[in-house]
């Protein structure tokens, strides 16, 4: 039996048999275990990149976010710097000293900050905040040093910090406009104003 | 070279199996998996143990550096015969080691060019393993299990025009193979 066509027959130059040109076959479950083998080397390099581009995403995500809030934490830190240092500076000396008597650090403060009414408060340390008492309208020192006493007192549980300002507080506070208990006061004022009608009392007491 | 643009097809293979897509691998393996199970079965001296060890560490070899292969040097076939040389060439050499002495070996040594001692059935399986697997299919159909041209165009969906045209060109490339293993032209 040959073959070759008729026209273009097929090399080498003799008969062929049919099984020559019939390759052998490897055996069907050898197949199929060396795919799935393969394949799973595969599959795990796709798991590998999906992982790694994960990993990259995340990483990048939070370079961002860390960048941001160091952005933030700077702005918010970097620029009042100088200024507070100077108007700490008296309280850490002489912690029961008024604020008003450090009049020439209170000056340099407020004409460093860009616009300080600009400024959100709510985003002030209270070491910022205290820096702007100085030179400021009584009433507004007031203010400021509660506002600073109070944030001592709850996002820093300062206890010292927060006693010293609210000192400052109650001293500002001129004896003939002493404010009653506020609803808002913290614990920590309530019982100073507490102690400070205590200690009122017992003068006022022998006269009635 | 043969067939409709085998380097682009092969390319974009190449690039979804490095992503992970298990489906190309899975084509480029369905592809070339006869061709070298062949190749590596004739230069084996037809050892089926040996060949199916040989094709396992080819297939891994493969699927591990598949980066490493280019669509524009050549086809994924070559890339694999150039692994299984390799593979063959260190078992070789690892059963001689062990006490070869194996009368099979001498067939792994067979080059194009050196293949004047081998068979005729070895020389147009080599042949044939070297071609594209829709070469073989067609050598295959009307040689081996001779069918006419009506009837492979019948098997395959196409017309018999189509088909003969394909039985010219498989049929140049298996010369060109025969010639290539039989020393008469320059790879």
């Amino acid at each position: 039996m040959t073959l070759y066509d008729s026209d273009e027959p097929l090399p080498p130059d003799h008969e062929l048999a049919p099984q020559d040109l019939r390759l052998p076959a490897a055996r069907p479950e050898f197949r199929a275990a060396l795919i799935n083998e393969t394949a799973r080397l595969v599959r795990r390099r796709g798991r590998r990149r999906r992982w790694g581009r994960a990993a990259q995403f995340a990483l990048t995500y939070a370079a961002g976010v860390l960048t941001v809030l160091a952005l933030w934490w700077n702005s918010t830190t970097a620029a009042p710097k100088s200024s507070e240092q100077v108007a700490l500076a008296p309280h850490v000396a002489a912690p029961s000293a008024p604020v008003k008597t450090a009049p020439p650090a209170v000056a340099a403060a407020p004409n460093k900050q860009p616009s300080p009414a600009a400024v959100d408060e709510r985003r002030l340390s209270p070491e910022q905040l205290r820096a702007r008492v100085a030179g400021a309208p009584r009433a507004e020192q007031i203010r400021l040093l509660r506002l600073a006493g109070d944030r001592y007192l709850y996002d820093y549980e300062d206890v010292v910090m927060a006693l010293h300002c609210y000192r400052q507080v109650l001293e500002l506070d001129p004896p003939n406009a002493r404010r009653p208990f506020d609803s808002d006061d913290s614990w920590l004022l309530a019982e100073l104003k507490n102690a400070r009608v205590m200690q009122a009392r017992p003068l006022a007491q022998p006269e009635a | 070279m043969e067939g409709a643009e085998p380097g682009l097809s092969e390319a974009t293979l190449r690039d979804a199996v490095l992503r992970g897509d298990e489906r190309a691998w899975r084509a480029l393996y369905a592809d070339a998996f006869d061709g070298l199970f062949a190749y590596i079965y004739f230069r084996t001296g037809r050892d089926t143990a040996w060949t199916e060890d040989a094709v396992q560490e080819c297939w891994l070899i493969a699927v591990r550096r598949i980066a490493e292969f280019a669509p524009e040097r050549g086809p994924f076939r070559a890339w694999l015969r150039g692994i299984a040389d390799n593979v063959l060439r260190n078992q070789r050499r690892q059963r001689a080691r062990l006490g070869g002495g194996d009368a099979a070996l001498e067939a792994v040594d067979a080059q194009p060019g050196a293949a004047q001692s081998l068979e005729t059935s070895e020389l147009v399986g080599l042949a044939l393993s070297g071609l594209p697997s829709h070469y073989r299919d067609v050598l295959t159909d009307k040689y081996a299990d001779q069918l006419t041209l009506a009837q492979i165009a019948d098997r395959r969906g196409q017309t018999p025009r189509a088909i003969d045209s394909l039985l010219m060109r498989a049929k140049a490339a298996f010369r060109q193979a025969v010639a290539r293993l039989s020393g008469d032209e320059e790879p």
